[in-house]
């Protein structure tokens, strides 16, 4: 399932330790959890391969319940492997100094409600070891990057859903690590949100930030992201560059102005003529929706009444 | 989240490292110094209860009111106090047997207040007794009487047992003296408790005269006389002590020496007169 | 960056939490209840029962509502922070689990601290006023008896009154009640640290915490009872044994019931007590954290 992936965009992202070190390494990711009153176990994630370039905007994408967020939690180290390893920028996923160099957007943060954005963004700047004028000038620049001006002093308990999304992006990035983690950065924030921080994620790539994000927005994620995954059960689907994924290399696409629909019948009896088969009038890309849903169509109720799980002997 | 229902499977790695195995771990090692510690705080809080004196109860009653303690934990000035007011409540009312109950659970739960025995006792020997004497639902004088002498001996009792409990403390051995006196007129009884009370350390220094009335009123003139002797010749020693004691032990000791027909060599004041010579 | 700073900042953000809700309105209730005791027994017969009485009901309001603080407010700990996220939040900052589980409960320590002033302010100014309505007329009724001839004894009698009535109301002893009560709602607390590292809820985490606190009080029954039998080998003596060693004596603590009757207790035994609350709670916080350390989030 490797797959070559594209050069880093940008050249800062190698500040430090061997450039040529992945940003991050999954090597036989396994989870799994035993279930009560059954003699069975759950695979969460399972003998999971995976490799993020430096530079790279990386989406992984899988319904409720195919462990993408099972496997953020591990690069983090809030949830223990049961076997493999993770690896960021070479360094182990559960070690301080690997989380040195990375930020977390949790799913549905919230945060301490009685603290105003300035006070949030100073706490957790400490907590990463700011102090003084390189804390007030870190504060300034995130809430700038973030567009937070009207929040800096009304507590977060007032902020609304996109705001609170933004203020967990700026405290992500207040020790400016070079590897985010974005947990659903859009969910329950409306359309003008949603493509502000589509923006910023953006903006993040032009820095030469790694950002590893997972959503269902299917339409978002193939707007801003190099490469996908997509997770089913546990299980890695699909892996690779959008272009590989999307792009079906046996099909050719015409394409021209001003033919009447009522010609559109001849216009493809002339094509079958030169040759060509199954001639479609739809567009050639496959749509990233349509990847999904093949991905995951295994997990649709088979004949037999049964739903696959990732349920197994123990 | 699901931490008890939702077990991981655990990742291979040698049993001792396993967090259930290392904490409980932990806490057996701590275990021997713990009870041992304890055991030992414990010993030093029942001194401190106690006063390292040995109360005359067996076992189980021991065990039963150190568990009743300790199920009251932190809370039992609160109860005793609650418990009091019932004290106060049954005495309006009269309700004697109530009061009674009362006094005995407050003081059970905290021997160590005298208050509670003086004035429970003060309840039962003064207060019940003489509403019993002048009750006006018992027409039977036989039985108004024994029913008097019932609540002083009750009262007399109750401060037996705060003396024990408080053997350090004056204060009961006067309350039982002064029941002895007042109620009992056992005037034996009474100076030996006056004596007793005496010799308690912060006694006030009046009560050293108290055992040689309590002899002289019951008669036994001979031991007042030697009471009031040893208390002159202490005096002398020291010469602090308030003109007016020393007045009061003069005047006693002349007014026996009289009555006592004791030979003029022998008596310590042989001159009629008052003796200025002796005053320092 | 040291560790020490770190558990200061999430120790001082846990107060600050905790400041903003109702714990405030907690020490409300206490001074109605250590006024409502200054007032309530006012017609006993003796000087000395009065302060008695606001000294244990005020302490025995601050063991409850201290108990009540140090209950909710550490079984809350994790829980809330987990619910809101904001544990994924600062452990994916570079902060040890240790660190964030110790200044947490460095923050419920500084609370209750906070909170056992407070009441003690409370407390001392109510006996203090009490002081005044009490000795006052003592002192001018003596005054009086100075002045209109009195015998010596008598005056003597009623100096010694108005000495015991002093004596009660300004029990230098009650400073050793004060700190007592503090270690117990500390060690309490870190009982409910251990519990919560593993409950899956608020309320088990409280209501195993006090069946705790209670057992805990009859510990020094079970010991002698368990020590009488030490060389039988029955099933119960077992259970009794395993009772005594896993389980913290809370009776260590009822010097403090020593202290409010009025006995005069040595520093030297509270300091023993405090010594062993803070070796104690160590060992609590110690497997507090090597429990939450393995902990899934």
């Amino acid at each position: 399932m490797e797959t070559s992936s594209p050069p880093p965009q940008s050249e800062a992202a190698d500040a430090s330790g061997s450039a040529s070190t992945p940003a991050v390494e999954i090597r036989g990711l396994t989870k799994k959890y035993r279930l009560p009153w059954k003699n069975r176990v759950l695979i969460a994630v399972n003998a999971l391969d995976l490799t993020v370039e430096r530079g790279e905007v990386f989406g992984l994408l899988g319904p409720n319940g195919s462990g993408k967020s099972t496997t953020m939690k591990m690069l983090l180290g809030l949830v223990r492997p049961t076997s493999g390893t993770a690896r960021i920028f070479g360094l182990e996923a559960e070690s301080m100094a690997a989380r040195a160099r990375m930020g977390l957007l949790p799913e549905n943060p919230y945060f301490y409600k009685f603290l105003n954005g300035d006070e949030t963004l100073r706490y957790f700047g400490k907590l990463c070891g700011l102090r003084g004028a390189a804390l007030e000038k870190r504060v300034n620049e995130l809430i700038k990057l973030v567009n937070l001006e009207n929040g800096r002093d009304r507590p977060l308990g007032a902020y609304s859903k996109g705001m609170l999304q933004r203020i967990g992006l700026a405290q992500a990035m207040v020790h400016d690590p070079e590897l985010l983690l974005l947990d659903e950065p859009t969910a329950g924030v409306d359309p003008i949100g949603s493509r502000e921080i589509r923006d910023l994620i953006v903006r993040l790539r032009e820095m030469g930030k790694t950002v590893i994000f997972c959503s269902h927005l299917l339409e978002q994620v193939q707007e801003v992201s190099d490469r996908v995954a997509i997770m089913s059960l546990g299980n890695k689907m699909v892996e690779g560059s959008l272009d590989e994924l999307l792009v079906q290399q046996d099909t050719a696409q015409l394409a021209f102005d001003g033919l009447p629909p009522e010609k559109r019948e001849e216009a493809r009896a002339a094509l079958e003529r030169l040759g060509a088969t199954n001639v479609r009038l739809e567009r050639p890309r496959l749509s990233l929706e349509q990847l999904f849903l093949k991905a995951v169509e295994h997990e649709r109720e088979r004949p037999d009444g049964q739903r696959p799980t990732n349920e197994a002997k123990e | 989240m699901n931490f008890l229902f939702r077990n991981r499977v655990e990742r291979d790695r040698p049993f001792w490292q396993r967090p259930l195995i290392l904490a409980g771990l932990v806490l057996g090692l701590w275990a021997p110094f713990k009870v041992l510690w304890e055991t030992h705080i414990d010993e030093e809080i029942m001194e401190v209860r106690y006063q390292g004196l040995e109360i005359n109860r067996n076992l189980r009653d021991q065990l039963s009111q150190n568990a009743m303690i300790g199920l009251l934990g932190g809370f039992r000035g609160v109860v005793a106090d609650l418990i009091w007011l019932g004290v106060t409540d049954a005495w309006a009312d009269k309700d004697w047997y109530r009061a009674q109950k009362n006094i005995e659970l407050a003081t059970t739960l905290q021997p160590r207040f005298l208050p509670f025995w003086e004035n429970g006792g003060w309840h039962l020997a003064y207060n019940a007794s003489n509403d019993a004497r002048f009750s006006a639902i018992e027409t039977d004088p036989e039985e108004r009487l024994r029913q008097e002498r019932h609540w002083i001996e009750q009262g007399a009792r109750l401060y037996e047992r705060g003396r024990e409990a408080n053997p350090e403390s004056y204060r009961l051995y006067k309350a039982l003296a002064d029941v002895y006196d007042q109620k009992l007129q056992d005037y034996p009884a009474a100076a030996q408790y006056y004596l007793q009370a005496s010799q308690r350390p912060g006694a006030p220094l009046y009560l050293e005269r108290f055992p040689a009335y309590m002899w002289q009123k019951g008669g036994m003139d001979q031991e007042a006389y030697e009471h009031w002797k040893m208390l002159w010749n202490k005096y002398l020693d020291q010469p602090a002590r308030p003109q007016i004691a020393k007045d009061k032990i003069e005047e006693s000791i002349r007014e026996l020496e009289e009555k006592l027909n004791v030979p003029a060599e022998k008596r310590i004041f042989s001159n009629p007169a008052p003796s200025p010579t002796l005053n320092p | 960056m040291s560790s020490l700073s770190r558990i200061y900042l999430i120790a001082r953000n846990t107060l600050t939490e905790a400041m903003r809700q109702r714990v405030l309105n907690i020490l409300l209730l206490f001074a109605l209840v250590a006024i409502a005791s200054a007032f309530l027994f006012d017609d006993l017969t003796l000087e000395a029962d009065a302060f008695k009485f606001i000294k244990d009901f005020s302490l025995g309001a601050m063991s409850v509502f201290g108990l009540l603080i140090a209950l909710m407010s550490t079984a809350a700990l994790l829980p809330t922070e987990l619910e809101n996220r904001t544990v994924y939040t600062i452990l994916a900052k570079p902060v040890h689990r240790a660190e964030f589980l110790l200044g947490k409960f460095l923050g419920v320590l500084v609370l209750l601290a906070v909170a056992l002033f407070l009441m003690s302010v409370v407390f001392f100014v109510v006996l203090f006023l009490k002081e005044q309505w009490v000795i006052g007329p003592m002192e001018e009724h003596l005054a009086q008896m100075a002045s209109s001839g009195a015998s010596p004894e008598a005056l003597a009698h009623q100096s010694r009154l108005i000495e015991q009535a002093y004596a009660a109301a300004r029990d230098p002893d009650i400073f050793q009640a004060l700190l007592l009560i503090y270690a117990k709602l500390a060690f309490t607390a870190s009982i409910a640290m251990v519990i919560s590292t593993f409950a899956t809820s608020t309320i088990f985490t409280v209501a195993t915490t006090f069946m705790i606190y209670l057992i805990g009080h009859l510990q020094s029954t079970a010991r002698e009872t368990w020590q009488a039998q030490a060389d039988e080998f029955s099933l119960a003596s077992i259970g009794l044994g395993v009772l005594v060693l896993l389980l913290p004596d809370m009776n260590t603590y009822s010097l403090i019931d020593e202290i409010l009757a009025g006995t005069e207790v040595l520093w030297a035994d509270t300091l023993q007590i405090l010594a062993l609350t803070v070796v104690r709670i160590a060992v609590y916080l110690g497997v507090a954290v090597i429990i939450f350390q393995d902990r899934e989030l």
